[in-house]
């Protein structure tokens, strides 16, 4: 691929994917400062990867692969701040009298209440709930992620039903 | 999977977060210099390298008898090894592996740190040690104890330092082979749907 054909792609894949990628940065890096840099560090590695991008996949899972691993090794590397807290999905409780988003979603405490738990992840884990909440489909999170599309969608139920058991108890949200 | 309407979705979505967009030309500049990011994060150490390398080249140069000479000559190679080592095992960012599915990526990443922080006492421990302990033995041969005497009081202290940083050291690596098998592991999901 030329580099015009490079910048291009690019240029595509910011305009399109840039406020996601934005918020899967939230997803990783709750410090501001810390934040910028891993956006940034993300662009560059996107645009030297896609030197490499030869159509055989979606771009947008080519794009979700980049960042995510960018953004892992950015976990990684801060590590000794924030490792001690990580668990898997299935490690986590929620208290019983925590809202649910959707009980808080008038109020500043449902991204809230999401950040907390999605900054509580391992790196699996982490990566199939951001691109969930992206609304990528199973499929291409199981083509983003490696895992089975059974598990994805496994782990994507157990998030929903921990997140919203009283919402669905009500018959809003199956 | 995700519908356009899941609430979750949705809500993530409204969100503030936003990417700034880096200009193109500043992104073409810093993927050039890209080798800088990794001389950037090792910093620290390579400056606490270059400190040993300093100061005892100076003992060297000015301390009198010959195990305090060869000891610094020893701490230096010895600091020296353990910069090249840190340069050459430390991961650094690799566009090509980047492109790869997550899991395989995250996966290869546990494995590398976990060689190194499990091989710690071979490529830092080891290397470090003769010179400290020829040094230490030259700083005690004058005390007023006997040598062999005198030279264990002051190594045993250095002895414990590098023991707890090869236990620290291995207990970190015990972690990350515990989630390298977690990686591996059939999951319970499996069949559940």
């Amino acid at each position: 691929m030329d580099e015009c054909e490079q910048d291009r792609i690019f240029s595509e894949a910011i305009a399109r994917f840039g406020p996601a990628l934005g918020r899967m940065a939230r997803g990783y890096e709750a410090d501001p400062d810390l934040r910028r840099d891993l956006e940034q560090d993300v662009q560059v590695a996107l645009w030297q990867s896609l030197a490499r991008f030869d159509g055989r996949c979606a771009l947008s899972t080519w794009v979700w692969r980049v960042a995510h691993n960018r953004a892992t090794s950015h976990m990684l590397a801060h590590r000794r701040r924030n490792a001690a807290g990580w668990t898997s999905l299935d490690e986590i409780e929620l208290a019983d009298d925590a809202p649910s988003p959707f009980e808080a979603a008038e109020s500043d405490q449902a991204m809230a209440l999401i950040l907390a738990i999605v900054d509580r992840l391992d790196p699996p884990d982490r990566q199939i709930l951001l691109l969930y909440l992206e609304g990528v489909a199973g499929s291409e999170i199981a083509d983003v992620t490696g895992v089975s599309p059974v598990v994805v969608a496994a782990k994507i139920h157990r998030f929903k039903a921990r997140l919203t058991r009283r919402f669905a108890h009500e018959g809003d949200i199956a | 999977m995700t519908a356009p309407d899941d609430p979750l979705a949705r809500l993530w979505q409204s969100g503030e977060a936003s990417l700034a967009p880096l200009p193109l030309e500043e992104v073409k500049r810093r993927a050039a210099t890209f080798g800088d990011v990794v001389a950037r994060r090792n910093r620290r150490e390579y400056g606490a390298a270059a400190f040993v390398v300093i100061v005892f080249a100076l003992y060297a140069v000015f301390l009198p008898g010959t195990l305090l000479k060869t000891g610094s000559v020893l701490v230096i190679a010895g600091a020296l090894f353990v910069g090249w080592q840190l340069a050459r095992r430390t991961s650094r960012p690799n566009p090509e592996a980047e492109a790869a599915d997550v899991r395989a990526f995250y996966r290869s990443r546990l494995v590398a740190e976990e060689h190194m922080l499990a091989r710690v006492g071979g490529w830092y421990i080891a290397p470090m040690l003769p010179g400290l302990l020829v040094f230490l033995a030259g700083t005690a041969t004058p005390a007023r104890f006997g040598p062999i005497a005198a030279t264990l009081v002051v190594a045993v202290p250095a002895l414990l330092i590098f023991a707890g940083i090869w236990w620290l050291n291995h207990r970190a690596a015990a972690r990350l082979r515990d989630q390298i098998a977690r990686l591996d592991a059939p999951t319970s999901f499996e069949g559940e749907n």
